[in-house]
Order: C-alpha cells, then sequence, then structure tokens
C-alpha cells in the first residue's frame, strides 16, 4: 500500500525497533496517527529525552541521570567488591536479586576478536584505573556464559591477577525449573566441575 | 529440498533482533550457511550452548525465503580446551576468519570442512599453535587452488637457499637468478618447513620444530598470499592474536 511521506516515514522509523517488521510497523504507525495530539508530543519528547538525559556513571559505566549512578552514590554499598558486567543491562538483572550489596563494572561488551572488539574497545583500562585505589578485595566476574563471555572474563582475570586482588567467576550451572535430561553436554559438565559439599 | 542436515562448525554469531542470533555455520554438505537461531539468547533455550562459536554439530535447518532457521541442533564435539585459554581461542577464531572470507554463501566445499576441523583439533593437542596456524593457512591456501611452489628455484631448479619468495607467480626465486620484482627474502629452514606443511599438512607435525624468527618469516609470506587469494587485507582477528602473542 501506498502511504504519504509522512506515515510512510513513520513506518520506517518503527522498523527500526527490534523485532518490528513491516506489518507491525505499520499498524503501530497508524495506532499513533489515531492517538491525542498530546499523547503523541508526550511520546516524542519522552524518547528525545531519554536519549539526552541518560548518561553513563563516570565510576562504573552504569546507565545514570547524573555523574554518578544510584548504585556508586549508595554510602551502603561494599565497595571493597566490584562485579564486572558486560552491558548496563545486566546491572539490572543483578539489582533484581537484591542479594549483592557490592558495586558494578560496566565493560561494554566482550572480547569478539572476529568483530574487532578486544580488550582497548572495552572498558577494561578504567578498570585497572578504579583497581589502583587499593581498597578492592574481590572482583567478581560476571560476563556471559558463552565464548565471548569467557574470553572476556580470561582477559580480565589475566590482567587483575597480578595486582594481588582475589578474582571469582560467576558458577556455570543448570537453569532452576528445568530437567537435566535436557541439559547439553557442555553445562552439564560445568555444572559437574562446580559441584558443591552437600 | 526446504531442509539441510548436516554436520556443522559454529565459523561466527552475531546478536539479531532480541533474543536470537544469526549463525554463520561451515556445513559438510553445502559450505557456508547462515542461519537464524531463535531464543538462544535466552538462558532457558536448548539450543544456546550448540550455537556457540567453534562448536562442531549436527544441525537440521530450515530453508527460508531470504534467511534460513535452526531447528534442531546437537553437540558433536565442543572444543572445550580452544575456549578455556585466551591464546588458543584467538587462534581458533582466526581460523574461522579466515574460513569465512575464503567461501562464498552455499558453496559445497568438503575439503576446507575437513581442513579446519583437522587444525582445531591440532590446535587442541599442539604445544605450539603459532606452528599450526602457519600449517593451517599453507594448506587452506593449497585447498583454495593458491598453493605456492616451494619444491626449488622457479627458474634454474636449485634447492639451495637463501632464496627470495616471488609475489608475482608465488614461488621460489634462488640468489643466483634474477631478484623478482615484487619479493621477500626467504631462508632455506622456513622454505624447507613451508614444503613440509604443504606435503605432509599435520600428520606429525609436533615433531617439526619451527623456531619464533622461521614463524615470523613464514607468517610474512602467508599473509601476502592470504591477501591476494582472499582479497581482503586485513583480518580482525589477527590484532587480537598479536596483542596476546606480544604479551606472552
Ligand atoms: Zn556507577
Ligand atoms: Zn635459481
Amino acid at each position: 500500500m501506498l502511504y504519504p511521506e509522512p506515515i510512510a516515514r513513520l513506518i520506517e522509523a518503527f522498523q527500526k525497533l527490534p523485532g518490528v517488521g513491516p506489518k507491525t510497523a505499520q499498524r503501530l504507525a497508524l495506532f499513533v496517527l489515531n492517538l491525542p495530539r498530546e499523547e503523541v508530543v508526550f511520546m516524542a519528547r519522552a524518547m528525545v529525552d531519554a536519549k539526552d538525559k541518560t548518561k553513563y556513571c563516570q565510576i562504573c559505566g552504569n546507565f545514570s541521570d547524573s555523574d554518578v549512578c544510584f548504585v556508586c552514590g549508595d554510602k551502603r554499598r561494599d565497595v571493597h567488591t566490584i562485579c564486572v558486567v558486560q552491558d548496563a543491562r545486566d546491572v539490572l538483572a543483578m539489582e533484581k536479586m537484591r542479594e549483592f550489596k557490592g558495586v558494578y563494572h560496566v565493560l561494554g561488551g566482550a572480547i569478539s576478536p572476529m568483530d574487532g572488539i578486544g580488550p582497548d574497545q572495552l572498558r577494561i583500562r578504567q578498570l585497572l584505573e578504579r583497581l589502583k585505589s587499593g581498597q578492592i578485595r574481590e572482583l567478581i566476574l560476571a560476563t556471559n556464559p558463552n565464548v565471548e563471555g569467557e574470553a572476556t572474563a580470561m582477559y580480565v582475570s589475566r590482567v587483575v591477577k597480578p595486582l594481588g586482588i582475589r578474582v571469582t567467576r560467576i558458577a556455570h550451572g543448570l537453569p532452576v525449573g528445568a530437567d537435566l535430561e535436557y541439559a547439553d553436554e557442555v553445562t552439564l559438565s560445568r555444572a559437574l566441575e562446580g559441584r558443591r559439599d552437600f | 529440498m526446504g531442509e539441510l542436515k548436516s554436520h556443522a562448525l559454529v565459523l561466527r554469531t552475531r546478536d539479531y533482533r532480541e533474543a536470537d542470533r544469526l549463525v554463520t555455520f561451515l556445513t559438510r554438505e553445502e559450505g557456508k550457511v547462515t542461519a537464524v537461531a531463535r531464543g538462544v539468547r535466552k538462558t532457558k533455550s536448548k539450543l544456546s550452548a550448540v550455537v556457540e562459536p567453534l562448536t562442531l554439530g549436527f544441525f537440521l535447518l530450515h530453508r527460508g525465503k531470504s534467511l534460513d532457521t535452526l531447528i534442531q541442533g546437537e553437540i558433536v564435539k565442543p572444543y572445550r580446551k580452544l575456549r578455556e585459554d585466551l591464546l588458543l581461542f584467538a587462534y581458533g577464531q582466526y581460523f574461522c576468519e579466515l574460513c569465512e572470507a575464503a567461501l562464498p554463501e552455499r558453496e559445497p566445499s568438503l575439503p576446507v570442512f575437513l581442513l579446519v576441523l583437522t587444525a582445531l583439533e591440532a590446535l587442541e593437542s599442539d604445544s605450539q599453535p603459532a606452528r599450526v596456524a602457519r600449517c593451517f593457512e599453507l594448506n587452506l591456501l593449497e585447498t583454495l587452488g593458491y598453493r605456492p611452489a616451494m619444491e626449488n628455484c622457479q627458474h634454474c631448479g636449485s634447492s639451495t637457499g637463501p632464496f627470495y619468495f616471488d609475489f608475482i607467480n608465488d614461488g621460489l626465486v634462488c640468489k643466483n637468478c634474477p631478484i623478482p620484482g615484487e619479493s621477500r627474502l626467504l631462508s632455506g629452514a622456513a622454505a624447507a618447513v613451508m614444503k613440509r606443511f604443504l606435503n605432509n599438512g599435520f600428520h606429525r607435525l609436533s615433531v617439526c620444530g619451527v623456531p619464533s624468527s622461521l614463524n615470523y618469516e613464514i607468517a610474512h609470506i602467508n599473509a601476502e598470499l592470504l591477501k591476494k587469494a582472499l582479497g581482503k587485507s586485513r583480518f580482525k582477528s589477527v590484532e587480537f592474536l598479536q596483542s596476546l602473542e606480544e604479551w606472552s
């Protein structure tokens, strides 16, 4: 179907969203056209505001609306323990658990040699700067349990261990609620290696 | 038609949409094939582990209009040693990048498939990953039809080094013959190692000593040959590999 130019452009814009194909984009665009003008303005402003006003924490690299994020700004957090994650979204996932009392360091990705992403493209230098303060006792590596996340963890561990800081890696195991018989052999053998006294 | 059942090595994955990955396979039957693996970034996906880079698996793919879809897969060999050692991982990624660059989509290439599996296996067992890499590079060139002439001087037939490696005719020229225009000096020892790699492949590779000076010479020649054969001047994984090697 041929739409007038402004509508066609809106459809094109929606198609840039993840998981949105041409059909859904059309539906969304027509939905927006039927909204009251002030609602449309509100949505558009919210998007621009979020983009303009979101900063990254100067300490850990987490999303933030000020120079220091809500974790780094919280005096009750244990600043001797840093949890290293790939992405700011991983901080949110960890925070949902409400059990971790330390602080974070967001790397901004994982080592992926074929994509040209090495240590220099990640916030590893900033991590080493933080460690120089001498007050860090443990570094928890919580990068993804896949090939790239594992390589990143190995790399960080290799540069940090000589500093005499304890480096730990989150356990690999079976997802809660799943059946053992469906587990793949890599997950299963890692889970076996990571077993503990019971 | 409509589906492909094949052993395949996972060459590369890229995040796609919300929880999917685009997976580039090197299949035994049809060469390089790219397919979408749906939902594999979620913790409960059964297919997450089998589409990890550097995994050999047995896969069922469904052919789609624009993209193929991964339906089933099981791990045949996960090459765990390559995932647990940073340097070996970097070499493994380099091998995958070379294969990806060497093959067009959906052009069957059983020799490349078998070669890279042999190379990954050698990488797991050999104490010198650089030696495995040089051997893989040369045998990949040969498989693709770019075998350099390493037997003796292309002009006079002399087998005594040192030589020049002639990049126009891709072969040796001895120092008594006219120096080729585009060339690089190559010691007799390095030429002998290259010849051995081409003739014997990975067979008894571990008894072939390659000191770092020879490795350096061969690496330079191979890099030039690969650049010409694959039409690509730069392999991204090489940078990471070099930074690791300088370190150790
Ligand atoms: Zn912060
Ligand atoms: Zn000659």
